[in-house]
C-alpha cells in the first residue's frame, strides 16, 4: 500500500487571551491508501481541529503550520482556488451533524449535483442523474422523490446518508468522517455503520473516521489513533489497541466502555480529571496529572511517540504491558 | 406530490396566507389603477376645470373625488400620483438592494480587513448629511427624477448592507457554509447559492419597509421642492396641498393619504406574508 496522506509536524494554534491554545501540537501520521484509519479522543483532544486544517476550513482565527500532502501534493498554505479543486474532488469530508450541513433551501438533488458541476464539469441534468445514483447507492429509499426534497424533509439518518452521497460524488480517494454517528440515535447509528462499512469493501478509497466512540471503531477500522490534548499518544492495529492498549489513557478510554458482558453492579470507570488547556504549561507528559502510572520522570519529561516493538507506536515513559485484564 | 421547488412552495404558503393575500391583492388594483387609471379618465391630470375651483366629491358631477384649488380632477391626479410614487420608490428601492446586498455579503464573508475598510465606508457615508447629498445630486442631475432615485438608492443602501452582513457573518460559520466549502465550492458560489437566499427573509421584510420609505421620503422632497414639480403630482406633493387646505376642503389630504395608508399596508402585509413563505422550516 502506497501512503496516501502525509502528516508532518502540523500544529495549530488559536490566540487566546491566556495566550495561544495549542489545539493540535505537532501531528506526524500516514494514511495508506485504502485504509481505514480511526482517530479517536475525547472532546477537545484536536482530533477535529487537525482534520479541519487538512482540509483547510479552520476558523479564521486558527493558525496552522506544518505539512499535510495527499499523494505528494502539500495541501497547507494553498490558495482558496488551489484548494477547492482538491476538496470535494480528491478529499471529502462527512459532518457530525447533518440536521445542520446541508443547506436549507436547496433540494437534496441540487446540493449533491453542485459537487458534481463543481469538480467534474458535468451540466445540471447529467448531474441530477448521478445523483440519484449516488442516493440509491447510499440506499435511501425512494431517491427520485428525495433528489427534489428539502433537507428538512428527510430524517436525520437520511441527511446523513445524503452527506455521505455528496461525499462520494467525485469519488474521492480520501473521505473524513468527523464524528459521523454522534448526533443520530442508537438504530440510525448501526444503520450509517453497515453502510460505511459496505463502502469499505471495494478498498478502493481510505477512510478516516473521527470519533470518541469506541465501539464505532472496532468493527470498521484497520489502525487506531489516539489523540490527546493535541498529540497522537498512541497508534496502532485496532485489534492490539483494544486487546493490548499500552498507552494508560486509551486503557482507561476502554475501561470507560459500557460492556454487555461485565458484572451489572461493576461500576463504570471513567478517567478522572480533565485534559489540560494548554499543553506546554508544565514541562512534563500532559496526561501526567490524570495517570495512574506515572512515573517521576514524566512530570518533567514528555514523551514522544515512539514505535513500539511489532505494536505500533506509544508516547509514554512507562507503557503498559500484557494483556488488558 | 408534484413539487418544482422553492418558489412553487412559497407560492403554495403564500396562497395559504389570508392577510398577504389581502395586501397582494389591493396592491394589484391600486398598480393597475396607477398605470390605467390615468389613461381611462377622460380629465388630464394638469387640466383646469374653471366650473369647479376645489369642489367637494360628489356622484353626480363630473369629478367623483372633487378637484384641487386649480379645479384639477383630483382622482386622476391621485392615480397619477401614485404612479410617480411608485415607480420612484421601485426604483430606488431595486437600486438599493442590488448594491446593498451585494456589498453586504462580501464584506460579511470576506471577513477581516476588507470587511472592515467595506463597513467603515458605510459608516462614512452614514454620516453624510443626507439632505445636503440629495441637494448635490438634484444640482448635478437637474430635474431628472428617474435619474435622482437611482442616485439616492445609490444611498439609501446603507442599512440593508449592514442587515445583510450581520446575517452573512451569523450564517458564514454555519455548518453547512463549512460543509459546502469542504465540498470545494467556491466562495462565489457560496455567497450566491448558500448565502445570498438564506438572508432573503430579512431582505424582503426590508425591501418591503424600504419602499414606503422611499415613498415618504419622495413627499418630503417634493415639499421642499427638490421632488416632483408641479403639475406633475407624486402622492407626497398632493398630502403636503392638501394638509395646507385641511380645514376648508379635507378631502384634498384625506384622497391623497388614504391612498398612500392603502398602499403602505397591503406592501407590509405582503412584506410579511412573503417573509413567511419563503422559509421553508416555518411550516403552517
Amino acid at each position: 500500500m502506497s501512503t496516501l496522506l502525509a502528516i508532518r509536524d502540523l500544529r495549530v494554534a488559536f490566540p487566546s487571551a491566556e495566550g495561544e491554545v495549542r489545539a493540535v501540537d505537532g501531528v506526524d501520521l500516514d494514511v495508506q491508501a485504502g485504509e481505514c484509519l480511526a482517530v479517536v479522543g475525547e472532546s477537545g483532544s484536536g482530533k477535529s481541529q487537525l482534520f479541519h486544517a487538512v482540509m483547510s476550513v479552520l476558523p479564521g482565527n486558527a493558525r496552522a503550520s506544518g505539512s499535510a500532502s495527499l499523494a505528494g501534493k502539500e495541501l497547507l498554505g494553498r490558495s482558496a482556488r488551489e484548494a477547492n479543486r482538491v476538496r470535494g474532488a480528491e478529499i471529502a469530508m462527512i459532518f457530525q451533524d447533518p440536521m445542520s450541513s446541508l443547506t436549507p433551501h436547496l433540494t437534496i438533488g441540487r446540493q449533491i449535483g453542485e459537487v458534481l458541476e463543481q469538480h467534474r464539469g458535468l451540466g445540471r441534468a447529467a448531474a441530477q442523474g448521478r445523483a440519484l445514483e449516488l442516493l440509491e447507492r447510499v440506499h435511501i429509499g425512494a431517491a427520485a422523490e428525495r433528489l427534489r426534497q428539502y433537507p428538512h424533509e428527510l430524517s436525520g439518518g437520511m441527511r446523513q446518508r445524503a452527506m455521505i452521497a455528496m461525499a462520494l460524488a467525485c469519488e474521492p480517494a480520501l473521505v473524513i468522517a468527523d464524528e459521523p454517528t454522534t448526533a443520530l440515535d442508537v438504530t440510525i447509528q448501526a444503520q450509517l455503520l453497515e453502510l460505511f462499512r459496505e463502502l469499505r469493501k471495494s478498498r478502493d478509497r481510505a477512510l478516516i473516521l473521527i470519533t470518541h466512540d469506541l465501539g464505532t471503531v472496532a468493527g470498521l477500522a484497520d489502525r487506531v489513533a489516539v489523540m490527546y490534548a493535541g498529540r497522537i499518544v498512541e497508534l496502532a492495529d485496532v485489534e492490539s489497541a483494544f486487546a493490548r492498549p499500552q498507552h494508560p489513557y486509551t486503557a482507561g478510554l476502554l475501561q470507560a466502555v459500557p460492556r454487555l458482558d461485565a458484572a451489572v453492579d461493576g461500576e463504570l470507570r471513567g478517567i478522572p480529571g480533565q485534559p489540560p488547556l494548554h499543553r506546554g504549561a508544565a514541562p512534563g507528559c500532559a496526561f501526567v496529572s490524570r495517570c495512574s502510572v506515572a512515573l517521576t520522570r514524566c512530570a518533567t519529561d514528555d514523551p514522544s511517540l515512539q514505535q513500539a516493538s511489532g505494536r505500533g507506536a506509544v508516547a509514554c515513559h512507562n507503557p503498559i504491558h500484557g494483556d488488558r485484564s | 406530490m408534484n413539487r418544482s421547488g422553492l418558489w412553487h412552495d412559497a407560492v403554495l404558503r403564500l396562497k395559504a396566507n389570508r392577510a398577504a393575500q389581502v395586501g397582494a391583492c389591493v396592491l394589484l388594483v391600486l398598480a393597475i389603477a396607477a398605470v390605467a387609471g390615468p389613461w381611462l379618465s377622460p380629465h388630464r391630470y394638469d387640466e383646469i376645470d374653471w366650473r369647479a375651483l376645489a369642489s367637494a366629491p360628489t356622484a353626480q358631477g363630473a369629478h367623483w373625488l372633487g378637484t384641487d384649488e386649480l379645479g384639477r380632477d383630483l382622482m386622476v391626479r391621485t392615480l397619477h400620483g401614485m404612479r410617480t410614487s411608485l415607480l420612484i420608490a421601485l426604483l430606488a428601492s431595486a437600486v438599493s438592494l442590488c448594491i446593498g446586498v451585494t456589498w453586504g455579503a462580501v464584506a460579511g464573508y470576506a471577513g477581516g480587513r476588507l470587511d472592515n475598510a467595506m463597513m467603515r465606508f458605510v459608516d462614512i457615508l452614514y454620516s453624510l448629511p443626507y439632505i445636503f447629498f440629495v441637494i448635490i445630486l438634484t444640482v448635478l442631475f437637474g430635474r431628472n427624477l428617474v435619474l435622482l432615485f437611482i442616485a439616492i438608492g445609490a444611498v439609501g443602501w446603507l442599512t440593508m448592507a449592514r442587515i445583510v452582513r450581520g446575517q452573512t457573518l451569523s450564517l458564514r460559520r454555519r455548518e453547512f457554509v463549512e460543509a459546502a466549502l469542504a465540498l470545494g465550492v467556491p466562495p462565489r458560489r457560496i455567497i450566491t447559492r448558500h448565502i445570498v437566499p438564506n438572508v432573503a427573509g430579512p431582505v424582503i421584510v426590508y425591501a418591503t419597509l424600504l419602499i414606503p420609505q422611499m415613498i415618504l421620503f419622495e413627499s418630503f422632497l417634493s415639499f421642499l421642492g427638490l421632488g416632483v414639480q408641479e403639475p406633475l403630482a407624486s402622492l407626497g406633493s398632493l398630502i403636503a396641498d392638501g394638509a395646507a387646505t385641511m380645514e376648508a376642503a379635507p378631502w384634498m389630504l384625506v384622497v391623497p393619504a388614504s391612498v398612500l395608508v392603502a398602499l403602505l399596508l397591503s406592501l407590509n402585509f405582503l412584506g410579511e406574508g412573503l417573509r413567511d413563505a419563503l422559509d421553508p422550516q416555518r411550516r403552517s
